[in-house]
């Protein structure tokens, strides 16, 4: 198995399973266990007469438990990985139990079958076109209701925007909902999120604004622009893409390395961001993954997991955003592959390169190297080999451990952010990549 | 940035207010700011959106690194003691996802004798355990080598890593850190501990002056009447009771002769002629004088038994004086050897034999303690007082007996049990699994050896009904057992 502990924990659904989960990574409490290529599994002695069955299908990361948990992984799942990540020694390669060899045929079967669904589901296309007229009206007409919101804004002033009520921003995000423009909604309640108790958060409220402008602004000259850049206004504005359609292309095949992991939970919807870098092919993905709550993922990924895999981006003129076709997890490949940016000029150039192309583009990761932590004007930095500095987000709250990390020597971080502030998601250490 | 802070300036004020004028704009965005404004279907609202929309792109695509060359370098030293294997690593991460500072203890102690160090990566997390409990702060910084040196130096919740020297500490530091010093140099040197009090006692305040009085406690001796005696005198009454208390443990203080004295005319061994002059018959009297100097009750000796006790009042307070004098004080007065002084109490005195453990428990006479040993009533206070081998055996007696006082008292006990009592004790224990439950087991791990684990499978409880309740506690019990062997493995393989 290539997972870490460390990987494993962040599979977790949460800290009680986490505890759980080690607890049970415990030779007495496996009463049969093994392993193969495909899959990992063993019987847990639990509180029934039978012990519970826990299986692991190792090339996607899946699991299965006989368990009546619906958390996802199971404590089972986790205590089996857990267990076999610190005494591989005590598993030993046999061939899969019926029961196990069992789930992972249905699960290739149910690949296959997916794949031949997809293709035959027949496609009214007329139907398609007036449902996708119908919308496109509706966003409009919300989008002219939105504009004169904004001036209104611009109009009196924003001095008097903290004192606003939450029906003043609720009722307008309605709005864009009634008009099937969930992103923009998404984007106006963003702007109602500003801290408007930090100083300067005129600035931050502005870039909302103003982003949220282009947005708008752009849809109503949607025709005389460029296609890649019409898909991301569609996109931002919530227009989704036919991700079967996606997963028709051939996509990129790189080792990907799974470089950051966060999870927030947005009106009874769980949506996991999952940041990948190509070492090959030196770019950058974003995997979400929306689950309502008891819902199972279909990825499993855990910070510094590699993978062998074949992602399609969304069509946009800063492929970001991304589907995993296929993938297989691998072992840790020579990281002398990574080309970083050396610096935080380079960076700002990249960045320059991305904002011309799409002035509306959120946040991305990039991997820089020679980046040491500092303590200046009572606030942290990341200073590169040129003496340049940014600011490390004060939101970030692991900054002890990335000092301790550096030693104050310079190491090679993955950071999220823009212009002079940034957070960092994790670090090269002893050439293993680590969360942080 | 000017134009930006123009853009905002407006933004504050509304559009009805100037907009930012094109001399405040970027020379790189004046033509297609010039471009929004003679475009005659905009309004001064879309016009200053427009504008915006472009300084905004135009300060993040332009974005400069600040630049500072000049910053001192602030490394880390090279360590000197190789770092903790990542077995070792592994298992600490467990135990700080656990929160068990005691198993935290236990692994930092083995990573000090293993001569190891913590990995960069986990020093935050201990730091912050240390910062809380300040026992675990020597070994702590053991452990964090120059890295850690380094990191507490950039925080000032940290700042306990830069131990100062003793006597500067002790002109210098605070309440705690003088009596932490003045402790540790009782231990090492108790004469030179009494000079430095001395020195400073004039302007200590009451506050201070009781909490360093504690802190003499360790190793009192004789060396220190005259000036423990001469406290007696002093305004504060806290004070004054601490200085006698001290005193009341010192062999030879005023008030333990008081007490001698009064005890010489109280108890009196009587030998008389029987059987014709045969033999001879020995017996204890105990009895107070007529007259007894009220002083001894204003020393801490209680008058009454009280209302409910069944013991008189007279004798009550011999109990009490004979608690309070070291028993080599009966050798002289029977003039006999400590085994026939227990002999006589045991015969002839017997309500007194404990009052004659407790002295030989409070004044430290281990050679005393082996003629209470086989008495069938259990001494707590001897089994700090015991070889470990010696210890096991005597809880092992008295948990027969009394399992749960037993165990009250052998969990103050330091050192880790023997397997045989651990064993013995958790077979009690499960028959209380509501008393004995995960959090006992968590605060007090370090006590059970690891050798318990090849018996706890074994040890259910004897009640049907507490089974499931046990089942529970024990699976805790075996994690942090497990835990506890993977630390010792870990740096002992």
């Amino acid at each position: 198995m290539q997972l870490t502990e460390d990987q494993i924990y962040a599979l977790a659904p949460d800290e009680a399973s986490k505890k759980a989960g080690r607890d049970l990574a415990n030779p007495a409490k496996w009463v049969s266990k093994g392993i193969n290529e495909q899959a990992l599994w063993g019987e847990c002695q639990g509180s029934g007469s039978k012990p519970y069955q826990t299986q692991v299908d190792l090339s996607a990361i899946a699991f299965k438990c006989s368990c009546p948990s619906r958390k996802f992984p199971c404590k089972h799942g986790l205590g089996l990985m857990l267990f076999c990540a610190r005494q591989p020694g005590l598993f030993t390669t046999s061939a899969m139990p019926a029961w196990v060899n069992d789930w992972i045929n249905k699960r290739a079967e149910k690949e296959e079958k997916k794949v031949e669904k997809a293709a035959e589901k027949p496609v009214d296309e007329n139907a398609q076109a007036k449902r996708q007229q119908a919308r496109e009206q509706k966003v409009s007409a919300g989008i002219a209701e939105l504009l004169v919101w904004i001036k209104d804004i611009v109009r009196g002033g924003i001095l008097t925007i903290p004192e606003k009520t939450p029906a003043y921003w609720d009722n307008m995000a309605r709005r864009m909902v009634d008009a099937q423009a969930s992103g923009l909604a998404g984007m106006v309640r963003n702007l109602a999120a500003t801290n408007f108790w930090n100083e300067g958060w005129q600035s931050g409220f502005m870039d909302k604004l103003l982003q949220l402008y282009l947005v708008a602004e752009g849809y109503n000259n949607i025709q005389n622009i460029d296609p890649d850049l019409q898909q991301d206004l569609r996109t931002t504005i919530g227009f989704t893409t036919n991700q079967e359609e996606l997963r028709a292309q051939t996509g990129v095949r790189d080792t990907w390395l799974v470089i950051g992991k966060e999870s927030r939970d947005e009106q009874q919807l769980t949506i996991e961001q999952n940041w990948l870098y190509g070492l090959k092919t030196n770019s950058y993905a974003l995997v979400l993954q929306f689950t309502v709550k008891g819902q199972i993922p279909p990825l499993a990924f855990s910070p510094g997991m590699y993978l062998d895999a074949t992602l399609v981006y969304f069509p946009s003129t800063v492929p970001y955003r991304a589907i995993v076709k296929d993938y297989n997890i691998i072992r840790q490949t020579d990281t002398a592959a990574v080309q970083t940016f050396t610096g935080w000029q380079q960076v700002a150039g990249y960045e320059t390169a991305l904002n011309s192309r799409l002035p509306f583009r959120s946040e991305m990761p990039v991997v820089v190297t020679s980046l040491t932590p500092v303590y200046y004007q009572k606030q942290w930095w990341l200073q590169d080999s040129e003496g340049c500095l940014c600011k490390i987000s004060a939101a970030y709250n692991n900054i002890w451990q990335l000092v301790a990390i550096s030693g104050g020597d310079p190491v090679t971080i993955t950071v999220i952010g823009k212009e002079n502030e940034y957070r960092p998601l994790g670090v090269w250490h002893q050439n293993n990549y680590k969360s942080i | 940035m000017k134009a930006w802070e123009s853009i905002i300036n407006t933004a504050m004020l509304g559009t009805d207010k100037p907009t930012p004028a094109i001399a405040d704009l970027p020379e790189e965005v004046v033509v297609i700011a010039n471009a929004i404004d003679a475009a005659a279907t905009l309004d001064k609202e879309e016009r200053y959106l427009q504008k915006a929309v472009v300084v905004y792109n135009y300060r993040q695509s332009g974005f400069v690194p600040f630049q500072k060359n000049d910053l001192p370098v602030n490394k880390a030293a090279e360590e000197t003691k190789l770092y903790c294997t990542p077995v070792a690593a592994g298992v600490l991460n467990t135990i700080l996802d656990e929160e068990n500072d005691q198993l935290l203890q236990l692994w930092l102690n083995q990573c000090y004798k293993a001569g190891r160090l913590l990995l960069p990566e986990a020093l935050p997390a201990v730091l912050e355990k240390a910062q809380k409990d300040i026992a675990l702060r020597p070994v702590v910084i053991e452990c964090s080598g120059n890295r850690g040196i380094w990191l507490s130096k950039m925080n000032p919740a940290w700042n306990w890593f830069c131990t100062l020297a003793d006597e500067e500490l002790w002109q210098t530091g605070t309440p705690a850190q003088r009596a932490e010093v003045l402790k540790c140099l009782r231990k090492n040197e108790p004469v030179k501990a009494l000079e430095w009090l001395q020195q400073t006692w004039e302007q200590e305040n009451a506050a201070g002056k009781l909490e360093l009085l504690k802190a003499m406690k360790v190793k009192s001796n004789i060396d220190d009447l005259p000036w423990l005696e001469s406290l007696l005198n002093e305004k504060g009454q806290k004070v004054k009771d601490e200085a006698l208390h001290l005193l009341k443990s010192i062999p030879g203080s005023s008030v333990i002769k008081q007490y001698e004295d009064l005890l010489s005319q109280s108890v009196s061994l009587k030998k008389e002629k029987a059987l014709l002059g045969l033999t001879t018959k020995t017996s204890i009297q105990v009895k107070l004088p007529p007259v007894v100097d009220e002083s001894i009750y204003k020393s801490g000796i209680e008058k009454l038994s009280g209302p409910k006790s069944t013991v008189t009042d007279e004798n009550y307070v011999i109990y009490q004086l004979i608690s309070s004098v070291p028993p080599t004080f009966w050798e002289k007065q029977f003039e006999v050897a400590p085994v026939q002084v227990v002999e006589y109490f045991e015969k002839h005195a017997p309500a007194m034999v404990p009052a004659l453990a407790n002295a030989a428990a409070k004044f430290e006479q281990k050679n005393w303690v082996p003629f209470f040993l086989g008495q069938s009533m259990f001494y707590p206070d001897f089994v700090a007082m015991l070889s470990a081998r010696e210890q096991e055996k005597y809880l092992l007696k008295a948990l027969s007996n009394d399992p749960q006082n037993t165990i009250a008292h052998a969990i103050r006990i330091n050192d880790e049990w023997g397997t045989e009592f651990a064993v013995a004790a958790l077979l009690k224990m499960a028959n209380w699994p509501y008393e004995y439950n995960r959090g006992f087991f968590t605060r007090y791990i370090s006590l059970i050896p690891v050798g318990a684990l090849n018996h706890i499978e074994n040890i259910t409880s004897q009640q049907a009904n507490l089974q499931t309740t046990w089942d529970k506690t024990r699976n805790h019990l075996i994690n942090l057992l497990s835990l506890k062997q993977q630390t010792l493995k870990a740096f002992n393989a």
